[in-house]
């Protein structure tokens, strides 16, 4: 994207003229490709109405036959913040992959890879069909509507491309340059995060998945920590014990909701 | 394992005939009509099976005919008793495997996850608790000044830390050496256990165990049919009679078998790491070898095998 050269400023004139052909014939007619649907109805509603909010009306999951499906570009269900759509849930039932090298000597496991759905690669929907601008800015709609909570993130220091490149669907680059793939995004944490890494090579971070012994398989970092914002959001506790007859409740304390007894009654009060 | 000895000596003093004889008695009283007829007097059990509870052995000194006659006759109570099929297993301990437990305090996050996916695999009453979340002030670790009955709507609350205890599983076990029948010793793979047929009851190593590990059944343990896991273990969590003590085992059904306990499967937090202490390579001895641990009470000379660490 070096916009001074003229060769790619020729080229960038040829794609601009093939967009502009392009794009509102795939707007007027989404059903001529259907891989394209969504992306089109996207991209002409957020032309003709910049200020409203994404138009959504027949982006709907019901709309589409399950056959359908596969084949197009999967996009949030209205309402959905992209944050929500984004964090990289495991995939318990993918083989799990050998993990690369961190450390020299380390301990031979598996990582569980990463949930492979669109969902999770958000970027290329739209930015396989239109150039995306990669100087750090303040982002706008619709780039705005996700967290970015990560340490030095949001305070100059670091900008998407820090993590990302844009090439193909999307993906991680590590501060060096090599391109990597989503499932190995414990890589491009350890750059900065090295005691955790260390840790959960080693078996005192993160968490290891079914067995003790054998084959040790642990989840990737993203796994548990959103990546745009790590910290864990506090959580309602499950219910405490019950307390004992003879000892003093204390005043914050209630009743379990729950509780059924060898006969079915309801324990609302004390055992014993 | 100064208390260990063989998990369990096979031996031939064991008098099968007996067994026979019993089985016989049994048959007889069923051709009599008194099984049938006594029914509910027996508490669902046949008279054969009520005898053969009688006379049945201490867990270490049957022979392998009576322990799978045993394994038999506990299936057969739950299905009277709760109407389920349970699979009652008798797995020993793996070679060259001594377990122990590390947890991350400054993980734990008092979800409390733990608690209950122990009480739903262990087929607990639903009125006791292996394991204890104390809420603390941050930086406190005075234990009788924790909270158990924590109950905010969110957890972790802003400058409390969670401190979860269970059974320490001590290398020099106080309840061990409290119980005056010997119904609760340590395995070859470091698990302490408690043969709940053997128990009488007296509580003693109750008021032995300086971490309240121990808890006891004062009925029959209120355990809703639908909710009861089906594959058990002598040692572990087949359903308990009434009045015996009972405790964390490790989860020695899953254990054995090289699953993880249900209390670090369920841990979201991943505070939790449990490995086989012999294994150099394994996740609990970097833990060891690597991190500040601290144990509970280590001035009572227990020797748990049971760590704590932090992240800093």
């Amino acid at each position: 994207m070096c916009w001074q050269k003229p060769a790619s400023l020729i080229k960038y004139l040829t794609l601009a003229i093939f967009s502009l052909l392009i794009l509102p014939v795939f707007a007027a007619d989404p059903q001529s490709n259907p891989e394209l649907e969504g992306v089109a109805s996207d991209l002409s509603s957020a032309a003709s109405d910049d200020d409203s909010d994404w138009d959504w009306s027949g982006i709907t999951a019901e709309d589409t036959t399950p056959a359908e499906v596969d084949s197009k570009p999967v996009l949030p269900t209205p309402g959905t913040r992209l944050r929500d759509t984004t964090i990289a849930s495991p995939d318990y039932s993918a083989s799990t992959k050998p993990a690369m090298a961190i450390f020299t000597n380390m301990p031979t496991f598996e990582v569980i890879p990463s949930r492979k759905n669109a969902e999770m690669h958000p970027c290329s929907n739209c930015h396989q069909w239109t150039k995306g601008d990669t100087s750090p800015r303040i982002l706008k709609r619709p780039h705005d509507d996700f967290e970015l909570k990560h340490g030095l993130h949001g305070k100059g220091k670091f900008w998407c491309m820090t993590c990302h490149h844009l090439e193909g669907s999307g993906g991680l680059v590590t501060l060096e340059g090599e391109k990597i793939d989503f499932d190995d995004a414990y890589l491009i944490c350890s750059q900065c995060h090295v005691n955790q890494a260390r840790d959960w090579v080693y078996g005192a971070h993160g968490k290891r998945i079914g067995n003790w012994q054998g084959t040790r398989q642990i989840l990737n970092c993203t796994a548990c920590h959103y990546q745009h914002a790590p910290a864990h959001k506090p959580r309602a506790p499950m219910e405490g014990p019950v307390i004992r007859m003879g000892l003093e409740r204390p005043e914050h304390w209630k009743p379990l909701g729950r509780g059924v007894g060898d006969n079915g009654h309801h324990h609302q009060e004390v055992w014993q | 394992m100064s208390n260990g000895g063989p998990a369990k000596m096979k031996t031939d003093h064991a008098k099968p005939a007996r067994r026979h004889f019993l089985k016989k008695l049994g048959g007889l009283a069923a051709a009599g009509g008194v099984a049938t007829a006594t029914h509910a007097a027996w508490g669902g059990h046949t008279l054969s099976d009520t005898f053969a509870d009688f006379f049945q052995q201490h867990y270490r000194e049957m022979s392998d005919i009576e322990i799978r006659e045993t394994l038999e006759r506990i299936e057969r109570k739950a299905k009277n008793r709760y109407g389920v099929d349970i699979r009652c297993k008798d797995t020993a301990a793996i070679e060259g495997v001594l377990f122990g437990y590390a947890i991350n305090v400054s993980k734990c996050r008092g979800y409390r996850d733990c608690v209950h996916a122990c009480v739903k695999e262990n087929n607990l009453s639903r009125d006791t608790q292996y394991i204890r979340v104390l809420e603390l002030d941050r930086d406190n670790l005075n234990l009788h000044e924790g909270d158990h009955y924590y109950n905010s709507d969110t957890v972790p609350v802003e400058g409390k830390h969670y401190f979860p205890m269970q059974c320490m599983h001590c290398d020099n076990p106080p309840c061990v050496k409290a119980c005056p029948v010997e119904a609760t010793w340590t395995e070859p793979d470091g698990i302490v256990v408690v043969d709940y047929d053997w128990c009488i009851g007296c509580r003693y190593c109750m008021a032995a165990c300086p971490y309240q590990a121990r808890h006891f059944n004062w009925g029959y343990p209120k355990l809703p049919a639908e909710e009861i896991t089906t594959e058990t273990h002598y040692l572990g969590n087949r359903p308990r009679p009434r009045g015996v003590v009972e405790k964390c085992h490790f989860c020695v059904q899953r254990t054995r078998e090289g699953r993880q306990p249900a209390c670090q499967e369920a841990c979201p937090s991943g505070a939790r790491v449990f490995g086989n202490l012999l294994d150099p390579n394994s996740e609990i001895r970097y833990v060891l070898e690597n991190k500040a641990v601290f144990r509970l009470k280590e001035d009572l000379g227990t020797e748990p095998k049971f760590w704590y660490f932090r992240d800093r």
